[in-house]
């Protein structure tokens, strides 16, 4: 069994993501370290095993010609207004929902229930619709 | 170079020359995405199949890009989600379930001294038997030049998630190995680890 402590760091270490000082920390405790050693030594032929194993696959070269004569029968998704729409609407619920919550604050506790509720539908379906249409969520990178 | 290539493609966009961006993304995130279905799938005509629905995907909704995030995020979420929903199709109507990988896997007995060819299949083997999360980011990161960034821009996932899936499937293969090395032994001593 590895030491604990090294074990993480060996698979750093064959993962090529050490800088010079602890690699040779590495090395060091290696050197004097059966059991450490004997891990570092399957890391590698496991490295070199997977690398041989998973190889370079590639598309065929019929890929691009089934795709471009997909390609020309598929149309485009414009949404045009109905996305702006989709926006208005998402961003204009969020503001009245905020509102109507500061407004509704002294009687908070009888419409806390129903308010949440609206609100987490309402930001819920804009998100969906959106995650939906793009892929992504509102400023995800 | 990507960056270059992207910026490509944005002009064409914003210019409504949707075709020219397309075959301009093509050249740069073919083997990007198919790289990310084969992850998926281990299986190159189901990969391209995937690779395919992801494009089209990309094709339809190239209009609606709108530089809120990279090109490339962009491309990479639609492609996972269009790998993601494929492969549930592909398990589901695969002709055999002798067909899916696992399955395969689990089922083959090789002999020991066969030749280099069938060891790096009975490695691909062990790898079909890992998690899915943990065989995804294995296959990435060799086919991704051992890029950490390049899989977890792939996957959609933080840099520390890569490592550590990558770690975990590491040893879990590993200890797969050992056990296959030791006769199907259900123990490995050597990263004490019982399978």
């Amino acid at each position: 069994m590895p030491c604990t402590e090294y074990e993480d760091l060996i698979l750093e270490y064959c993962g090529d993501t050490l800088g010079t000082d602890e690699r040779a920390r590495v090395e060091a405790h290696a050197a004097g370290c059966p059991a450490c050693r004997a891990f570092l030594e399957i890391q590698r032929e496991l490295d070199s095993a997977l690398a041989r194993a998973v190889g370079k696959p590639a598309p065929s070269r019929a890929f691009r010609e089934t795709l471009m004569r997909r390609i020309d029968a598929a149309p485009h998704q414009r949404f045009g207004r109905l996305s702006l729409l989709l926006d208005f609407m998402g961003y204009a619920s969020t503001a009245v929902i905020g509102g109507a919550a500061l407004v509704q604050l002294p009687h908070v506790a009888e419409y806390a229930g129903w308010a949440a509720v609206a609100a987490y539908a309402a930001v819920g379906m804009w998100l969906g619709i959106r995650f939906l249409r793009d892929g992504q969520l509102p400023g995800e990178r | 170079m990507a960056a270059v290539a992207d910026s490509e493609v944005v002009a064409h966009l914003e210019a409504g020359r949707f075709r020219e961006a397309f075959d301009a993304l093509l050249d740069v995130y073919e083997s990007k995405v198919f790289a990310l279905a084969y992850s998926v799938v281990q299986n190159r005509a189901a990969a391209e199949d995937l690779a395919q629905d992801a494009f089209v995907r990309i094709w339809k909704g190239l209009p609606r890009f709108r530089g809120e995030s990279s090109l490339s995020t962009w491309i990479y979420a639609i492609s996972r989600n269009a790998c993601l929903s494929g492969r549930r199709r592909w398990v589901a109507g695969a002709a055999s379930p002798l067909d899916l990988p696992e399955v395969r896997a689990a089922a083959e007995v090789r002999h020991p001294r066969e030749d280099r060819h069938a060891e790096e299949q009975q490695t691909r083997d062990l790898l079909a038997r890992l998690p899915d999360k943990y065989r995804r980011v294995l296959t990435l990161f060799y086919l991704e030049d051992r890029s950490y960034e390049q899989v977890a821009g792939l996957l959609g996932i933080p840099i520390g998630t890569v490592k550590t899936y990558l770690h975990r499937g590491k040893k879990e293969l590993g200890a797969l190995m050992a056990a296959r090395g030791k006769g199907e032994s259900r123990e490995c001593p050597a990263l004490n680890t019982k399978i």
